[in-house]
């Protein structure tokens, strides 16, 4: 029959149709002998025989009766290949039926069966080529489910169910033809020659109808095809207002289904645009074109390519041009865009069309930030997405400037934001670097470039695109400006969270443009010290990195303590780079959850945002050695005792237990090798050791800080020595003091003074001999410790006092900051003694009121108590001291310290651990308190905000 | 105007927080003093009047400024434009005032405002619209300068009122009228007004921080008025702007106002001590927005102990004190206190210092300065001798001995634990 004459590869699919025994028989043998070699199921003299067969019948007779056994497994075989092509056969017969009648979740059934089969029936199969009945089932399935997905009405007429069932057919469909793409083009390609052959071959049987309908409906459905193609293959002159409109709403709808081709989409609504009529429906189109460019990225993590970024942006300009060419078209996201409209508005009618330019704006800052997170900072991908973010800002200050024209006061502070977090990292000389290329860029792009590729021709029509920004944007020469405009615009209508960012981006802006006391006034005002634990944790890192800055500034600026307070929080917790978020540091204690991980890469800075940690880190340890070595020689008994920076102490001791110390290599080894050469008042070998640091290159303005470093490491070495070596002398020589530190005269006599007010120095000027004479002798160590244990006894009865005044409600809840919070703070206090110690329940303290008394001392107390509960608290001490220092940095002496202590006092009941808010009258002025003393308050600042939120996961 | 300015010169700083009419007594004096072109002054304050009802006033000086006898059209357009809404606004309060002026009627009045209200208008028929035009009256007095009948009628208009927000401004309004009064009288009752307003402010817990802020900057400029011309001013004046609200907003909105903290606190010896150190910090922090002589004497002394540079700033002071309205009266008395803490705080830290540098110091010639020095030793002000052999002054030992040291701490303890065991006693067996 047929099978003879064809190739071997047509052969064996018509005899898997055929249901005669003899045809079976022979395509057995046919199959066997071209696929010999791979099934090796059948011997070579088998093949042999099979192939002269059709010659002589008998000898085949012969053959299968000299071997009988080999002849009935063949013959089990034949029957099993038979029954299984009559069940595939039948299967997609059945499919077939379910087809005409539009079941598609019975299609589904079938189609998973008929895929059983076809595996159970693929040991009959040879190579790759599958059974042509399953191929030709597979096709008509294909455009028939094509047909459908177009039939709009169809589809909203089927149940749920249905239609369910459709589409995972559909997206079933998709994969599974994937494999047979090529089988599958053959069969399209001559069906009708396959058809005739399979009427032919199966005249007899009842699929015969089938196909045949089958075969008319796959006609109708290419006709249908060529009638949805016709929108893009018609002349676009005719194409008239509804076709595009029901176009759009057609794809609107498929929208967010699953199993949608969003890449079709994409290229349909590109076409549209271009054909779209009139610019209300250009503006729709475009809408829905760049939220459907925003699908095709996939998921949360990555980040959308930047073509298609650009593609974006393009057009959103396009859309705000239209926007304000036409004003009278609104924009309105509540609207819905289905609605119907067939007729194109009237000009100048008010109309109202589908969008959010908002939230495209934001969207599109957020993938460019993800993408800058993703890309590794070194290469000239990093420096190419750089560049796009001047076009970011022109679209902004477009979006803003239109936002403004319509009066919307709910998006105008989001997108203004969004412009601010591009520009207040921003130094002026990178500012005016940004400024610099997109002004070559504008003419670059008037010289029009050849385009090169898709990749060039997005540039170039984005710097095009930027040609048409109006010249404002350009012309906002200073930095500060924009900024200040920006911002007072934000803080017309912005919501508290947007507030609070560009508040602190202010203050980041001006840190780090040297403007101390603007950015901490900023601060102090906003109260954001207060609030920033209620926020989210993007919020709490641009606070830190605004702490960190106002740090820099004020180190800059030579106000040591005022730095050495901001940084210090960020520091003390040894979390820098999290808290910063730039990078994660592993913890050694405690394991992230890959959720956690992710979380922190997520909120990751770029590489272009971060802040020199190197820089920081000298900053901050700098300022730590001019604090603390004149502390430490204050206080050579106990150092600890009113110890200003623990990490310094850490590294101080750490350093001090070293058997050898070779020479400084880092940060760390430079400032403890001037910390200890500050300590024996060698201030030139100090600031030596200073100066070698490398991360003063990175500042502006480093001459002027070397030589603010170089007065301070004077003045400090000048109280060291007098502090130290005080008590050896009887009288000391201003000359001979300024002639050892380089100083002028006045400013000795000035620090010496100051020092003896503070009796910090017992002595006193003889003034005709221009002398310092010390009076008292240092007492002995009898006497010294029997001044401690006086001190120590005092801060018992104080502790009674207090106990006492509580009790009998002489002090009240009200005294202490907190208000209402403070006893369950308390309480929470005491339980947790073994926590982390990091609690940062947030006392804040301005110490002050009640220094005098001498609360000292936390470690005495809980050594005393026994507990051995060693806080942190430095506390009261430095309250008492708080006065002299002129500001009381209280930081931490909310010292949730010693609790131990406060427990080991037994029955201390109500008394909170730590001094609480004296003289601190809660909210004051009304959110404009400055505390007890700015200083003071911005020495409460709360540092580092995602330790807690470390501590609380 | 503020091209020629001497330096040091606050007046268009305390314009800002001051009403229309309270600045006239500063350009008045400003006039006097002759800093400014006299002829911008005059501009100045006739621009100023134009605002007012004053027309008369104004006419004058216009007359004066341009030399001619006949005012503007508009001017006397103006003039009878007041005048008419004058009768009018007589008429609309006639009513009210009549039944005010009945001693009988007042007495009724009570405590409760609505309850007043209620019995006015079953009485007489006096309605809101009445109490309203009172207080459009009294305003309307208070701008045409007559003061002394505004104060009178806000008075009334308090009793009645049951606006919060209009009895506030009905008392601005008469502590404005108040102190415009310039008699002795006026100034007491202006300083209880200054202490309601303070209360009112402290107050208004709903207010806006930003509001409240202005009204405190407000109140700190008015309150210069009258605690500089009360006797017990010094103290007052310490007390309100060193306290916490009002110092903050010192920082925040007007860190000019340091420098009339800074006199009250050098002239004051009684408070000095105690506020001394608050004030130094504020100065400190504000140094980079605000500096003028004055605070920076008080730097001098007591921050960089720079004595010299203190002689220099001193003789600044008393140039800027001799320009300024609120201070040249205390001028003397400013420099002989500042020239006492400038010796003060040197003696605490010098054992001997030659009476020749120190007679410089002081500004005194040597014998004088001698004499001065024997004059504080001998009341008992300073532990000190004088040893005229070679012309020091030789500072007795401040230091205390370790025991001493420990003495008195044991003294304290004891004191304290006696006290407090006693407490404890008392409140286990009441």
């Amino acid at each position: 029959m047929s099978k003879f004459w064809g190739r071997g590869e047509s052969d064996e699919e018509e005899e898997e149709q055929t249901s005669e025994e003899e045809e079976e028989e022979s395509s057995s043998s046919g199959s066997s002998s071209s696929g010999s070699s791979e099934s090796g199921s059948d011997s070579d003299s088998d093949s042999d025989s099979d192939s002269d067969s059709d010659d002589d019948g008998p000898n085949k007779f012969l053959a299968g009766s000299s071997d009988s056994d080999s002849d009935n497994d063949r013959r089990v075989v034949k029957s099993e290949k038979d029954k299984r092509m009559g069940e595939l056969a039948q299967t997609a017969e059945d499919i077939r039926n379910k087809m005409k009648i539009n079941d598609w979740s019975a299609i589904q059934e079938l189609f998973d069966t008929l895929n059983q089969r076809l595996e159970k029936a693929r040991k009959f199969i040879q190579g790759s080529q599958m059974p042509r009945v399953y191929l030709r089932l597979l096709v008509d399935l294909e455009d028939f489910l094509t047909d459908k997905l177009q039939d709009k009405d169809m589809k909203k007429k089927m149940s749920a169910s249905n239609a369910k069932a459709l589409n995972t057919m559909k997206q079933r469909l998709k994969k599974h033809n994937v494999q047979f793409t090529e089988q599958l083009a053959k069969i399209r390609e001559n069906p009708d020659e396959e058809s005739e052959e399979e009427e032919e071959q199966q005249a007899s049987s009842d699929s015969d109808s089938g196909d045949e309908r089958d075969a008319e409906e796959r006609k109708q459905g290419q006709q249908q095809a060529k009638a949805k193609d016709k929108l893009l293959t018609m002349d676009p002159k005719e194409i008239t207002y509804e076709m595009v409109a029901r176009k759009l709403r057609e794809i609107i709808m498929t929208r967010g289904r699953r199993g949608t081709d969003k890449q079709e989409q994409v290229e349909m609504l590109t076409y549209l645009v271009q054909v779209s009529k009139g610019p209300a429906q250009r503006f729709e189109v475009l809408a829905q074109l760049t939220s459907s460019l925003f699908d095709l990225n996939p998921g949360m993590k990555g980040h959308l390519s930047t073509g298609l970024w650009k593609k974006c942006v393009v057009n959103l300009l396009e859309m705000l041009r239209i926007l304000q060419d036409n004003p009278s078209i609104k924009v309105d996201d509540q609207m819905d865009a289905m609605e119907e409209r067939t007729e194109p508005p009237a000009e100048g009618v008010e109309v109202k069309v589908w969008g959010n330019v908002v939230a495209f704006v934001e969207r599109l800052d957020d993938e460019l930030f993800k993408s800058l997170q993703v890309i590794d900072p070194h290469t000239h991908e990093y420096m190419a997405r750089l560049k796009d973010e001047p076009v970011y800002l022109a679209l902004g200050t477009k979006v803003l400037e239109y936002l403004n024209r319509v009066g919307d006061t709910a998006g105008a502070p989001k997108v203004a934001l969004r412009l601010v977090e591009h520009l207040y990292y921003k130094t002026d000389a990178v500012y005016e670097a940004m400024r610099k290329l997109t002004t070559a860029q504008q003419q670059a792009a008037n010289v029009t470039v050849p385009a090169e590729g898709e990749e060039g021709e997005e540039a170039e029509e984005a710097a095009k695109v930027e040609v048409l920004v109006p010249a404002d944007y350009t012309m906002a020469a200073d930095c500060h400006e924009l900024m200040h405009s920006l911002v007072s615009a934000i803080f017309r209508s912005g919501d508290e969270r947007t507030k609070a960012r560009a508040m602190l981006c202010y203050i980041y802006h001006k840190a780090i443009h040297d403007d101390f006391h603007g950015a901490r006034d900023l601060l102090l005002m906003s109260h954001l010290q207060d609030s920033i634990q209620h926020m989210d944790v993007s919020t709490m890192i641009l606070y830190n990195r605004a702490i960190a800055q106002l740090g820099l500034a004020a180190f800059r600026a030579g106000l040591i303590p005022e730095a050495h307070a901001c940084l210090n929080e960020l520091y003390g917790s040894g979390h820098i780079k999290e808290l910063l978020a730039q990078g994660m540091s592993m913890g050694k204690y405690h394991e992230k959850t890959p959720e956690q991980e992710i979380a922190e890469k997520r909120r990751q800075m770029p590489f272009h945002m971060h802040i020199t940690l190197e820089l920081l880190e000298s900053a901050y340890l700098t300022c730590a050695m001019l604090l603390e070595v004149p502390n430490m020689a204050a206080n050579p008994l106990n150092p600890k005792k009113k110890m200003i920076s623990k990490s310094f102490h850490r590294i101080w001791d750490t350093y001090a237990r070293q058997a050898f110390t070779g020479p400084p290599e880092n940060v760390r080894d430079h400032i403890m090798a001037a910390s200890r050469a500050l300590a024996q008042g060698d201030w030139s070998k100090s600031y030596n050791y200073l100066k070698a640091l490398n991360a003063w290159n990175l500042l502006p303005r480093k001459e002027a800080v070397l030589t603010m470093l170089k007065v301070k490491v004077q003045e400090e070495a000048v109280r060291t020595y007098l502090l130290a070596y005080a008590s050896q002398y009887a009288s000391l020589s201003a000359d001979q003091l300024a002639g050892m530190f380089e100083l002028p005269d006045k400013q000795i006599y000035s620090i010496a003074s100051k020092m003896m007010i503070a009796e910090e120095l017992a002595g006193s000027w003889d003034q005709p001999t221009r002398t310092i004479v010390m009076h008292a002798s240092e007492g002995s160590r009898m006497q010294r410790v029997a001044l401690q244990l006086a001190d120590k006894a005092a801060v018992l009865v104080d502790l009674n006092e207090r106990a006492l005044a509580y009790r009998t409600g002489g002090l009240r809840d009200a005294d202490d900051e907190g208000g209402a919070g403070s006893s369950r703070r308390r309480g929470g206090q005491w339980d947790d003694e073994g926590g982390n110690g990091r609690s940062r329940g947030g006392v804040r303290l301005g110490m002050g009121g009640r220094g005098g008394r001498g609360r000292g001392d936390r470690d005495d107390r809980s050594d005393r108590g026994g507990m051995g509960g060693r806080g942190r608290g430095m506390g009261g001490g430095r309250g008492g001291m708080g006065g002299g220092m002129g500001g009381g940095y209280g930081r931490r002496d909310g010292g949730f310290g010693d609790r131990g202590g406060m427990g080991g006092m037994g029955g201390m009941g109500g008394m909170g651990g730590g001094p609480r808010g004296y003289g601190r009258p809660a909210g004051g002025m009304g959110g404009m308190g400055m505390g007890g003393g700015s200083m003071s308050a911005l020495g409460s600042l709360r540092g580092p905000r995602m330790g807690g939120d470390r501590e609380r996961s | 105007m503020a091209a020629a300015a001497p330096a040091h010169e606050l007046s268009s700083k305390l314009v800002q927080y001051l009403d229309l009419h309270l600045t006239l007594p500063i350009m008045e004096y400003l006039q006097e003093r002759g800093l400014y072109n006299e002829d911008d002054i005059l501009r100045a304050k006739l621009a100023l009047l134009d605002k007012t009802n004053m027309v008369d006033f104004a006419m004058d000086i216009y007359k004066g400024l341009n030399g001619v006898e006949e005012v503007p059209a508009e001017m006397k357009e103006r003039r009878t434009a007041v005048v008419g809404r004058l009768r009018q606004l007589q008429a609309d309060v006639d009513p009210i005032i009549k039944c005010l002026q009945n001693r009988h009627v007042v007495e009724k009045f009570r405590q409760d405002k609505s309850f007043n209200l209620q019995f006015l208008q079953e009485e007489f028929q006096i309605g809101p619209e009445h109490v309203e035009a009172l207080y459009q009256y009294a305003r309307f007095q208070f701008n045409c300068g007559n003061y002394s009948l505004a104060a009178e009628l806000l008075q009334s208009y308090r009793t009645l009122c049951t606006n919060s927000e209009r009895n506030m401004s009905a008392l601005w309004g008469k502590l404005a009228a108040e102190i415009l009064m310039h008699e002795a009288v006026n100034i007491q009752e202006a300083r209880e007004d200054v202490f309601k307003l303070k209360e009112t402010i402290d107050q208004q817990t709903f207010a806006p921080p930003l509001v409240q802020l202005q009204q405190r900057t407000w109140l700190l400029h008015w309150s210069l008025y009258v605690f500089w011309n009360h006797e017990n001013g010094r103290n007052d004046i310490i007390d309100l702007f060193l306290s916490q609200p009002y110092m903050s907003a010192i920082q925040i909105n007007a860190p000019h106002l340091l420098r009339y903290v800074a006199v009250a606190v050098v002239i004051n010896k009684k408070k000095q001590r105690s506020v001394l150190k608050e004030l130094i910090r504020s100065i400190q922090q504000e140094s980079y927005e605000y500096s003028d002589p004055v605070t920076q004497f008080l730097e001098c002394v007591f921050v960089h102990y720079d004595f010299d540079g203190a002689q220099q700033k001193l003789k600044e002071c008393e140039a800027v004190l001799d320009n300024d309205f609120f201070l040249a009266a205390y001028k003397d008395e400013f420099i002989e206190n500042a020239r006492l803490f400038i010796f003060e705080t040197y003696c605490r830290i010098h054992q001997s210092i030659s009476i020749s540098l120190l007679a410089e110091r002081l500004g005194m010639d040597q014998e004088a300065a001698e004499k001065w020095i024997a004059n504080l030793i001998l009341n008992a002000k300073l532990n000190a001798k004088i040893d005229s052999k070679s012309g020091t002054v030789v500072m007795g030992t401040q230091s205390q001995s370790v025991h001493e040291q420990l003495i008195d701490k044991a003294k304290v303890l004891s004191v304290r634990t006696y006290v407090l065991a006693n407490t404890v006693v008392g409140t286990v067996k009441p």
